[in-house]
């Protein structure tokens, strides 16, 4: 994602909870001609957000694209699911998403100009069983951007959401390996997706040509359906 | 033999390691490029240069900063002199091509004596990496040098409680000098000379304190100069500042050509070095207050007459480079600084040969 965001020419923040993962995917895509920073930000916490949002524009100048991407995942049983895992999981990924999308939204309406990419999952439209926190989220998230895209689609902002299927990340980590060659075996397509897919797809997102794309979500799968990853026990 | 950590004189004086600095050292660095107070409106640049590479910082006309290299795409004519606004297009004077601020080509005139050459994407401004610090834009024209927080290594702590953004610009001094530019890298780290040659000027608010070198991890070393009663008196602290901030001056220099003077009242002073030849540098001294309207005329005199001070030794350095007979001498502790940069000079130099 910082890769094809610096590729295009735009400075790039990131920002994570983890400041040492925040360096760590700067310094990836850093090279001649790029301007990548990183930050540490809780976005669950308000005034964390207008903290990073206020330095980016004192220094580097409006954010013109917004890539709400924070996220956590948690696999238990539904029996099992305390209602501070539920609180946890909405408010990293809901509240995350809204203030966010807030503070960036202002500028963006004043310059007549913004693009907010924001991140839901295939699982917000098929389900996954446990993860229904997870899931609910990520279908709060998607209902979140049809509406805000239809409230500012006259003011030169548009809204989207990413909605991937299974992807080669380290979020995988969190399930057994049998279960992802169960997934696996459930893609058409034949492999997970590449990260690389999800940054050239959010750069075409932030890109001028995509002005009358808003409201969409967009969700590459390879094809995927839960189909005998559908039973999956823990 | 004296064991000596010194460079050299032929560092001072040979083409060949100029042209390493130049086109080693300066690229593969974060260098100070400019004041986000000059770059406020959409349009404001301000152009400079690094090493070899011509620099244009800008402010586009929604508001982004960029940095480009300073020339034009054609035929390499450098586009934009000085600093100021530029509306929002750039005209490189040679052949009237025209950019935006936000470094797209334009237009072209006489086009179609380009037949179907020509192609607007790939004839923009090309970006350099920059990032900021507080007010400071810093650009790496390499691309590989570390993450600019991690290069500035204690400074964004030391200086947190200076209220740099919040500075007002008093004073500016822009100066050149006939010598190498590491003879005043190696003077403003040097914190031997003070009592001699700054007896009247700087002198007197240290008299009796004793001095502290931070050497830092690499590319940030710092001078803890604590200041007397007297000082106190002239300069009391900024509120809120922290306990040692409120009595000790610093210098924090980093690598290569940037000194910054930060105060106990939060007012810093930044001198950048230019070479401009092997044997010319550009000085550019910037004083920053929280306290502009009591800023008096002596302000501007105190900074030339100490900048005059350590100019009249400096001569007398590079002439002396030039003497048959000189070999460096010893370091004094107070000359760690100075030892260190010249430590760090070889180290840049190594990583440019290592890297090709």
């Amino acid at each position: 994602m910082v890769e094809a965001l610096a590729a295009q020419g735009a400075a790039v923040v990131v920002t994570d909870l983890d400041d040492a993962a925040a360096k760590a995917a700067a310094k990836s895509a850093t090279g001649p001609g790029r301007t990548v920073r990183s930050d540490r930000l809780d976005v669950t916490d308000q005034a964390d957000v207008d903290r990073v949002f206020t330095d980016v524009e004192d220094t580097l100048g409006p954010v013109s694209v917004l890539v709400a991407m924070a996220g956590i995942g948690q696999v238990i049983r539904f029996e099992e699911l305390t209602y501070e895992h539920w609180r946890r999981m909405i408010s990293v990924h809901l509240d995350g998403t809204f203030l966010c999308s807030r503070r960036a939204l202002g500028p963006m309406l004043e310059r007549r100009k913004g693009r907010i990419i924001v991140t839901s999952s295939i699982v917000a439209t098929t389900g996954v069983a446990y993860e229904v926190h997870y899931a609910a989220a990520k279908a709060g998230i998607e209902g979140m951007v049809k509406a805000l895209a239809r409230e500012v689609a006259a003011r030169g902002v548009t809204v989207n959401a990413i909605a991937p299927g299974y992807f080669d990340t380290e979020l995988n980590d969190l399930a057994p390996p049998e279960i992802m060659e169960t997934i696996a075996a459930n893609i058409p397509v034949g492999r997970l997706g590449r990260p690389a897919e999800i940054g050239a797809l959010a750069a075409y997102l932030a890109s001028d040509e995509a002005a009358y794309l808003t409201g969409e979500v967009i969700s590459p799968h390879g094809c995927f359906s839960y189909g005998s990853a559908d039973q999956m026990p823990i | 033999m004296i064991e000596t950590p010194f460079l050299p004189s032929t560092a001072y004086t040979s083409p060949d390691f100029y042209e390493a600095e130049m086109s080693g050292v300066f690229p593969s660095s974060w260098i100070l490029a400019a004041d986000l107070a000059e770059l406020a409106e959409p349009g404001d640049f301000v152009a400079t240069t690094i090493g070899y590479e011509p620099v244009l910082i800008v402010r586009d006309s929604e508001g982004s900063l960029h940095a480009f290299a300073n020339i034009c795409p054609h035929r390499g004519t450098v586009v934009a002199d000085g600093s100021g606004n530029c509306g929002d297009e750039f005209t490189c004077p040679y052949h009237g091509w025209t950019f935006s601020s936000g470094g797209a080509l334009r237009s072209i005139p006489n086009r179609r004596g380009f037949g179907d050459q020509i192609s607007n994407e790939q004839l923009g401004l090309r970006p350099l990496r920059f990032d900021i610090w507080e007010r400071f834009v810093f650009v790496n024209i390499g691309g590989s040098a570390p993450p600019l927080t991690s290069y500035l290594d204690a400074a964004p702590n030391l200086l947190a409680q200076h209220g740099i953004k919040e500075l007002a610009p008093t004073l500016r001094i822009d100066d050149t000098i006939d010598v190498n530019w590491k003879v005043f890298v190696d003077n403003a780290l040097d914190d031997y000379h003070i009592p001699v040659v700054h007896a009247e000027t700087l002198q007197p608010f240290h008299e009796g304190m004793e001095f502290r070198e931070d050497l830092g991890d690499r590319f940030v070393n710092v001078l803890c100069a604590p200041i007397n009663d007297f000082g106190q008196s002239l300069y009391p602290p900024r509120e809120g500042m922290g306990e040692e901030q409120s009595r000790v001056a610093y210098a924090v220099d980093v690598f290569p050509n940037l000194t910054i003077l930060a105060f106990p009242d939060g007012g810093i002073t930044t001198i950048r070095l230019t070479p401009l030849a092997i044997d010319r540098t550009g000085v550019e001294l910037r004083s920053y207050s929280h306290r502009p309207d009591q800023i008096g005329p002596d302000e501007a005199k105190f900074s030339s007459d100490f900048l005059e001070e350590d100019y009249r030794v400096m001569r007398r350095v590079q002439k002396g480079l030039r003497s048959r007979h000189f070999r460096p001498g010893p370091v004094h502790y107070r000359e760690a600084r100075t030892a260190a940069f010249h430590r760090n000079m070889l180290s840049a130099l190594e990583d440019q040969m290592d890297s090709g």
